[in-house]
């Protein structure tokens, strides 16, 4: 059998009504997995099941990630609703925000943190659990390249995203006996909605020169996708604790 | 947002002290008004009245009054 293959495995995807997380579902199930999609908004969330290859393999799932404590149970929930446990998950939810210093705040800190990093680790949380999450499986977190270098203006993002980066080599020690590999993905600037907001913040000069940062130029969506199948597949059986840089060069200067 | 407040926001932001800032004053004489500063502004309005502005319509303002009328309708 392809090692490289995600045939059969149940997915769960979080932040699948948009950007990567939506591509990461295509992608998963053009492979021939089966995909859990999450996210706030139900008309978004069945626009990507449209998009899907095999459509009546996947489900459609509503929640609000911020109910950190609630997180575990509804994951026992959906488990409960399939029958079967959980082979992956990609965690590819997450807020952006462009607030200096000078005027950050406790709630917009909170905010950021919940949703790019509590939210991820309450759903490990709830793969502390054979029968939530099959042994063997594979947890995938989407950091960033701000989680290993800096911008101005962007801390708690930074702060989030540098989180990820290091909670998975703790989680990837913790699962390691049940054959179950944690990591993350450090995508570049990548072409999705987020990235046309951020965009719109910044100077024509900011915008080129982030661009010229990028060596191999700015990454599609699909860029993350093949990275992220990658490491759901079980080509990637002894990749744990580590974070794939798939960021056009970025990240070489 | 009352008005003073967003003087004393602006004030914060350039870090100035309390009294430096009136109708008249020029951004470009303020030091730490640079792109920033200015998203640091964008940032304080969104969250404050909820008004989403550009940075384009910020880099034209010469004067603060010329911030206020952007936001004069969102103003106590």
């Amino acid at each position: 059998m392809n090692p490289f293959s995600v045939e059969g495995k149940i997915i769960l995807v979080t932040g699948a009504s948009s950007g990567i997380g939506k591509q990461i579902a295509e992608t998963l199930s053009n492979q021939g997995a089966s995909v859990i999609l999450v996210g706030r908004n139900k008309e978004k969330l069945n626009e990507t099941l449209n998009s899907t290859a095999n459509k009546d393999r996947h489900v459609v799932e509503t929640f609000d990630l911020s109910n950190i404590d609630e997180i575990p149970a509804w994951m026992k929930r959906i488990v409960e609703k399939t029958g079967k446990p959980i082979n992956g998950v990609v965690h590819a939810a997450g807020y952006h925000s462009t607030i200096p210093l000078r005027v950050l705040s406790y709630k917009s800190m909170n905010e950021i943190m919940t949703i790019n990093l509590y939210a991820g680790l309450a759903m490990l949380r709830g793969c502390a659990n054979k029968k939530i999450f099959a042994p063997k499986s594979s947890f995938v977190f989407i950091s960033s390249v701000m989680g290993l270098v800096g911008q101005p203006g962007v801390v708690s993002y930074v702060a989030s995203k540098g989180a990820i980066v290091s909670a998975v080599k703790a989680a990837a020690l913790e699962f390691a006996n049940l054959g179950t590999r944690v990591n993350c993905i450090c995508p570049g600037m990548v072409e999705t909605d987020m990235a046309e907001d951020l965009f719109s913040n910044l100077s024509s000069e900011q915008k080129s020169s982030i661009e010229k940062q990028h060596p191999l130029g700015m990454g599609t969506p699909a860029d993350v996708a093949y990275a992220a199948s990658y490491l759901i597949s079980d080509a990637s059986r002894w990749v744990t604790g580590t974070s794939l840089v798939v960021d056009g060069g970025y990240t070489s200067h | 947002m009352k008005l003073q407040e967003l003087v004393e926001s602006l004030e914060e932001i350039v870090m100035v002290d309390n009294g430096t800032i009136s109708m008249g004053t020029k951004l470009d004489e303020l030091e730490e008004w640079d792109s920033l500063a200015q998203i640091a502004l964008l940032s304080v309005l969104e969250e404050k009245i909820g008004v989403k502005l550009t940075i384009t319509a910020l880099m034209d303002a010469k004067t603060f009054s010329d911030i206020v009328e952007l936001v004069k309708d969102h103003l106590q």
